[in-house]
């Protein structure tokens, strides 16, 4: 990247440092004023496409979407009926929203796992050098490029009770006594989706860290060899630091596809059993497609989009002001 | 000065955009309606044209449906209509029930989406989409085709809503009891004739070998436990009070008979005799313990007919497939589920269009012909809901179905899938209460008073 | 001396026991996936881990023909290449309209990027559908191509922004002063220093388009017009009863991401790395 800097600046024909002293600071500054109206219609022109598309297929249903939560619709006859604020009033009164959200919150916590493991993995690649690494690299990656639906019924097969991989896997090996029926028992079914999850996810993150660490100076590294650091000393003060960009982007990634699952739950569990996998996206299919319940159903999404903007908000801002 | 410009600007650009939008989206409401009207009067000039017309333009009609295997009658029956009207073209993209539900909710509103649709029939679907008039009455071809006499009574008044037919019937169906024949042998069992047999049998397979008695599927939507929960409850409630605990009736869950039957579904539970396994198995391969010799019996219908007669034809050694009545009490009459599974509707998008009407009609008369009966029957083994013509033949287990439907007749056979027919809140609250009850989690006052909510919230919208 | 050897060996070694062990984990299931597509229907049950007994590979075939695959391949196909470009094209200008030209009301702006991710697609499905209509772009391919791109632009803009904010501003003031507008700072100097990120973004809008599901089930009523996950629910759907089907589908479907991975995983993974970190 560097060496790039330095031949483009070698082609225009200018000094590494501009010295403001060298053009005459008005003319600039008329220069650059002259081009006011200019600067805001590139901006626009600029934004444009994107806004342009993202602005009609994904505000502007966001907007009906929100305008929906205040009705009362079955999504399906001609006149929605106007109930304000009824439905938000259902959503945080009912036991399913705050069972849901508890669910969420525990797929975030659980989805920590694989951004510990893929940081585990990305160190040790990083500094062992083990042989063959960027094979490691690849097969590890590997899962992420699955579609979810994929994933998904491998482990609905994986992990039934008599005939799955893992209960069988389990038998040979003698531990029988840890087979378990893994997405039927409502204490283990969620644990287990995430678990799946994960696996799909640790390769993902370990790539990011993987280039996270190379950004990391090796000389700093030395340096602290020479001063008698030891390597969780090394990894406290160099490594974590030095990871914090990374760490931040991963994180947030994470949490906000967690809080947005979907796809995994429905094709496995629908939910179930009793109720016991449910997450927000799913409660909002349910009523949206199977109560034929839009109002309460949009009321509710708009409820996660909010409590999803506000953490991720607040996420970004205490990191930014935080320690650097 | 330059920058608060700026922002401005984009604030501006955002609600502009939105607002063009919005405002497109409503102007093209207003449009519609009017639209409506003058087509209203335009039809009644266009029926005289349709015989010219219907030669020359190409005509393209979708059709969703959620057959499960090929189903060959309906291959031939398209085969058929697209022969006679060379300019005719009949999609039919296939989609399981839970996609399709969604896609017809999103899709049919708006005008857009399916002309004919082959999914549920009960108040929960069809019920829905013709109170919202968004599905279209099948009055003209019964007048055409003379449905009324050949479709059997109660499966026409199954789809009538608003005192109109608007739903075609099939897959008749007959719930009943397979076992297997290989295992009775081996343990010298005698066909179980009341339930008070059934239970002697599978106590004597529990204990007298490592069969599981009868298998249960309790997992996602927990379809055969609905099942065998149907089997119990036809036998011991009334098919009337059946009949009338639905979305268009005024009974009741509290009537104490449904409650016996829970307590008979509780008790076989703590007396072991089903599988350990009940929690994975939703519908896709549940029978397969059945068709590996692991189970003895089934409690499932004529829907399976074709799937576990080829299972036993391919593993004849593990697997005699027999099939009886589901016994009721000693004493009580004789009741069974004979219903049907689906039906045929038209929607809401023939509503201008009479050539496409036409054609759909009898594209609909195809499909319940005698030629297309002679094929549902032996190829894909499903009974229209129609009287099955004498030279058609029946096999073993067809014949046995039918036996039981005519032994049911009138008055013991009921024609609502319990759990399924009133509503989905309903069915999930049936399906947390049974996957409860197996896992100790609840009890059946509690299951029968959220059932009981549910299908009192389906009444009062009916009402609606 | 030698306890520093050993220390060295142990440590060596737990190193290639770990990553040995969570690539078995990564690859183990995609194994038994494969296995198990090449059994018959019977044997998946009696034998869920072993190697098949009959190497059944008519089953690929049959699962193929029956949900009409390569219709739908060619669908994905030509979906997610002009998903591909227009993303590129319209997260790279707003990225960098976004990187360059600061001002207190950015925020807001970056915020309404992100409010697509943050709500589940199944939530706006209906009022897009609905949009959809009344533009006339429902079941079109150029109606899914739009709306993919609107799903893939908010990372991708995050990404591309983040690339941009890296490099100096001199580089821009030195075409400005020269006499080039911003267009030529956009194509000269920016796009190729940003590189990485154009690769992750590929990559990554790749992945989201070509495996999607939701947007194509609703969106879409043409079967002609379906996308390959379609396929496999389909297959769910008729041919539910022969499952060892359902899985030889499944693995069709993953083969040709494999396949472009294994091709261009060098791409894949450093595009990934290096674009997401500025």
């Amino acid at each position: 990247m560097k060496k790039q800097i330095h031949l483009i600046a070698q082609f225009h024909n200018i000094r590494q440092n501009i010295d403001t002293g060298f053009r005459d600071p008005v003319s600039i500054r008329r220069k650059i004023t002259r081009r006011s109206v200019m600067y805001i219609l590139t901006f626009f022109l600029f934004l444009l496409p994107a806004f342009g598309i993202y602005g009609t297929f994904t505000l502007f249903p966001l907007v009906r979407l929100f305008i929906l939560s205040f009705q009362d619709w079955d999504g399906i006859s001609r006149y929605p009926k106007w109930i304000w604020l009824e439905n938000y009033k259902s959503v945080f009164q009912s036991q399913d929203f705050w069972l849901a959200l508890r669910h969420n919150l525990w797929w975030v916590l659980l989805a920590l796992i694989p951004v510990v493991l893929g940081l585990a993995l990305a160190i040790v690649l990083h500094q062992s050098k083990p042989r063959g690494r960027n094979i490691y690299r690849t097969i590890i990656f590997l899962p992420y490029t699955l579609a979810i639906v994929v994933v998904a019924l491998m482990f609905q097969w994986m992990y039934q009770s008599k005939t799955g991989q893992l209960n069988t896997l389990l038998r040979l090996i003698g531990l029988e006594s840890l087979t378990h029926n893994w997405l039927g028992d409502p204490n283990t079914a969620l644990t287990s989706l995430a678990m799946a999850g994960a696996w799909g996810g640790y390769g993902f993150c370990m790539v990011l860290f993987l280039a996270g660490l190379s950004n990391i100076d090796p000389l700093l590294y030395d340096a602290a060899q020479v001063d008698g650091a030891g390597p969780w000393q090394k990894f406290l003060h160099i490594t974590l630091p030095g990871l914090a960009n990374t760490l931040n982007i991963v994180i947030l990634i994470v949490f906000i596809y967690t809080m947005r699952v979907f796809d995994f739950v429905f094709i496995t569990t629908q939910g179930g059993p009793i109720d016991s996998t449910q997450v927000l996206a799913t409660i909002i299919y349910r009523e949206t497609f199977k109560y034929y319940n839009v109002g309460y159903g949009s009321a509710l999404s708009v409820i996660t989009l909010l409590i999803t903007l506000l953490a991720s908000l607040i996420y970004i801002t205490l990191r930014e002001r935080g320690p650097k | 000065m330059k920058k608060s410009l700026l922002w401005m600007m984009v604030l501006v650009l955002c609600i502009s955009m939105v607002a063009a939008f919005s405002l497109y989206g409503c102007k093209k409401e207003v449009v519609e309606e009017v639209e409506e009207e003058v087509a209203e009067v335009v039809e009644e000039v266009e029926e005289e044209v349709v015989e010219e017309v219907e030669e020359a333009q190409p005509i393209t009609i979708d059709y969703w449906e959620n057959f499960i295997g090929d189903s060959e009658a309906q291959k031939w029956a398209i085969e058929q209509i697209m022969a006679k009207y060379p300019n005719l073209t009949l999609n039919s993209v296939n989609y399981i029930t839970t996609d399709m539900e969604m896609k017809l909710q999103t899709a049919l509103p708006s005008g857009t989406g399916p002309d004919i649709v082959y999914v549920g029939v009960q108040p929960s679907i069809l019920g829905r989409y013709a109170n919202a008039d968004l599905a279209y009455p099948l009055t003209e071809g019964v007048e055409k085709y003379g449905w009324d006499k050949k479709v059997f009574q109660w499966a026409q008044s199954l789809c009538t809503y608003k005192g109109e037919l608007y739903g075609l019937g099939h897959e008749f169906e007959v719930l009943g009891l397979f076992y297997n024949k290989k295992i009775f042998k081996e343990l010298d069992l005698k066909v179980p004739e009341t339930l008070e047999d059934l239970e002697a049998v599978m106590d004597k397979i529990k204990k007298n070998s490592d069969y599981d008695p009868i298998f249960y599927g309790c997992g996602e939507g927990a379809p055969n436990a609905i099942h065998m929960y149907n089997a119990l409850a036809y036998a011991y409630v009334p098919v009337s009070k059946v009949m009338n605990t639905t979305a268009d009736g005024d009974g009741s869950y509290l009537e104490p008979e449904w409650k016996e039957a829970l307590q008979v579904l509780e008790r076989w539970e703590k007396a072991g005799y089903f599988n350990s396994d009940a929690l994975d198995w939703a519908w896709e391969g549940h029978w397969g313990s059945f068709t590996r010799g692991e189970c003895a019996m089934l409690a499932q219908g004529s829907w399976l007919f074709k799937t576990l007669s080829d299972s036993a034809a391919e593993n004849p050694d593990v697997l005699d497939l027999g099939w009886t009545a589901f016994p009721v009490p000693e004493g009580k009459p004789f009741q069974a589920y004979t219903g049907v599974g689906s039906g045929w509707w038209l929607t809401n998008n023939l509503k201008d269009d009479p050539v496409k009407r036409e054609i759909a009609f009898e594209f609909l008369d195809l499909l319940i012909s005698d030629e297309a009966i002679a094929k549902w029957v032996a190829e894909d083994q499903i009974f229209p809901a129609v009287l099955i013509p004498p030279e058609v033949q029946l096999n073993e287990l067809q014949i046995a179905a039918f036996e039981v439907a005519e032994r049911a007749g009138k008055d013991g056979g009921g024609a609502a899938p319990i759990c399924w027919y009133n509503s989905a809140e309903e069915t999930d609250a049936w399906v947390k209460g049974f996957q409860g009850l197996l896992l100790g989690e609840t009890d059946i006052d509690t299951i029968i008073a959220n059932v009981e909510a549910a299908l009192k919230k389906a009444q009062e919208e009916w009402e609606e | 001396m030698i306890r520093r050897f050993c220390a060295t060996l142990i440590s060596r070694t737990s190193v290639y026991v770990f990553v040995i062990f969570m690539s078995f984990i990564a690859i183990a299931p995609i194994m038994i996936m494969w296995m198990a597509s090449l059994k018959t229907s019977a044997e998946l049950y009696i034998n869920p881990l072993g190697l098949p007994r009959y190497w059944k590979f008519e089953n690929f075939i049959l699962a193929w023909n029956k949900s009409h695959l390569s219709v739908y391949a060619l669908n994905s196909i030509k979906v997610t290449i002009p998903t591909l470009v227009l993303v590129l094209v319209c997260a790279s200008l707003a990225g960098y309209a976004l990187a360059i030209f600061r001002f207190k009301g950015q925020i807001i702006i970056l915020s309404l990027f992100l409010l697509g991710l943050m709500v589940p697609s199944i939530s706006i499905i209906t009022p897009l559908y609905y949009t959809m209509v009344d533009m006339g772009l429902h079941d079109t391919s150029l109606g899914l191509i739009l709306v993919e791109t609107a799903a893939a632009l908010p990372l991708s803009i995050y990404l591309m922004r983040s690339s941009f904010l890296d490099i100096p501003r001199e580089l821009r003031e030195s075409v400005l002063v020269d006499g080039g507008n911003d267009f030529d700072v956009f194509t000269r100097v920016m796009l190729p220093l940003a590189r990485p990120a154009v690769m992750s973004v590929t990559v990554l809008s790749f992945l989201q388009v070509w495996n999607g599901y939701l947007f194509p089930l609703i969106l879409i009523n043409t079967n002609e017009l379906q996308t390959m996950p379609l396929a496999l629910s389909f297959l769910m759907g008729r041919y539910q009863t022969d499952i060892v089907l359902v899985i030889a589908g499944t693995t069709l479907i993953s083969f040709p991401t494999i396949l472009i991975y294994i091709i261009l995983q060098r791409q894949f993974i450093e595009g990934i790395a290096e674009g997401a970190l500025k």
